[in-house]
């Protein structure tokens, strides 16, 4: 296989961080952080979990704990983690579905909840 | 030269190789997204090591010194949300980094051990965000510890040791204290920084992958 100078890759990195960093600082400038409620102010009846978790906050709305909570993200860990023999075992297409079906299902699950727990409010 | 000498240079030269295989040095074969998640990673380390002067953890202190960094101490608030976006970019890039993984099939032999590392760089990423988020000390934060709580003493077994060991006794209404603190600050982000440096190491040592 033939080969190029890692220079090159390098300069290309190096301009993918510096527009990185200024997008992250434009960010940070325009949309700052929530504070939250503060402990002083009378108790919440409701709270919102963070986005990244909102997928959960779904299932435990309509699963028990258990499996909401603990065996069905475990089992998409473990999922996850055996993905290279799972492939092996069953062939790339169909561990590809599996994977991209845990995918749609999460983003389905985040749509729900930013419908339920933002738009809809 | 000695052997020791010797292991490092060879270290140094797998993470930054003097030449690559042609076309690996397209944006379009990897779209820096590996890269990305290391430089979110520094941003964080040197804004949450700034944010660490002035912020104390705790059922009481939490929450006021976050409302001191962010209106008070000048550039605090700049500080904090660079800390929070560079957060949320994080979990972002990381899971395009893996979701293009599987698109190349980057996981095939000889890269299971880095397909494993990556994974569990993914789960502690994640943790991170979720420690980070309690130490706010809010009340959604104190609702969250202990909706995380109640969820980990489900695990039969070691699921109530596992629950102190990794959170303490949050309160109800502010989910901070010293132990999740720790987690954040120290033991979470060397993990991740060891396991990213290996990573890296590992991507060379494998080989690159075609370009897509």
């Amino acid at each position: 296989m033939d080969r190029v100078p890692g220079r090159q890759l390098w300069q290309k990195e190096g301009i993918a961080s510096v527009l990185f960093l200024a997008a992250t600082i434009i960010l940070a400038l325009m949309l700052p952080a929530a504070v939250g409620t503060s402990p002083q102010a009378p108790a919440a009846t409701h709270t919102i979990a963070p986005w990244i978790f909102g997928p959960i906050q779904v299932l435990l709305l309509y699963l028990p704990p258990w499996l909401g909570a603990v065996l069905l993200p475990l089992a998409a860990i473990i999922f996850l983690l055996g993905y290279p023999w799972i492939s092996k075992a069953i062939g790339s297409a169909a561990a590809r579905g599996l994977f991209f079906s845990l995918l749609v299902v999460s983003a389905l699950l985040l749509l729900w909840f930013m419908v339920k727990e933002y738009w809809w409010r | 030269m000695t052997p020791k000498v010797s292991k490092q240079a060879n270290f140094f030269t797998h993470l930054r190789a003097h030449t690559l295989p042609a076309g690996a040095d397209s944006v379009w074969y990897t779209f820096c997204l590996g890269g990305l998640s290391f430089l979110s990673f520094v941003v964080l380390l040197i804004t949450g090591l700034l944010l660490m002067f002035h912020y104390q953890p705790g059922e009481s202190g939490a929450y006021p010194s976050l409302l001191n960094l962010a209106s008070v101490i000048p550039y605090g608030a700049v500080l904090r949300d660079l800390h929070y976006w560079a957060g949320q970019i994080m979990v972002v890039t990381v899971l395009l980094h893996m979701v293009r993984v599987v698109w190349t099939h980057s996981y095939r032999p000889p890269r299971e051990l880095n397909w494993l590392i990556g994974v569990s760089l993914l789960v502690l990423t994640v943790v991170l965000d979720f420690t980070g988020y309690l130490l706010r000390g809010s009340q959604e934060c104190g609702a969250a510890a202990t909706v995380a709580v109640h969820i980990l003493q489900l695990v039969p077994g070691v699921g109530p040791g596992l629950a102190q060991m990794l959170f303490g006794q949050p309160a109800v209404l502010s989910g901070s204290t010293l132990i999740i603190y720790v987690w954040h600050c120290v033991a979470l982000p060397g993990a991740v920084f060891n396991l990213q440096v290996y990573h890296f190491w590992r991507v060379r040592r494998d080989g690159c992958v075609r370009p897509l």
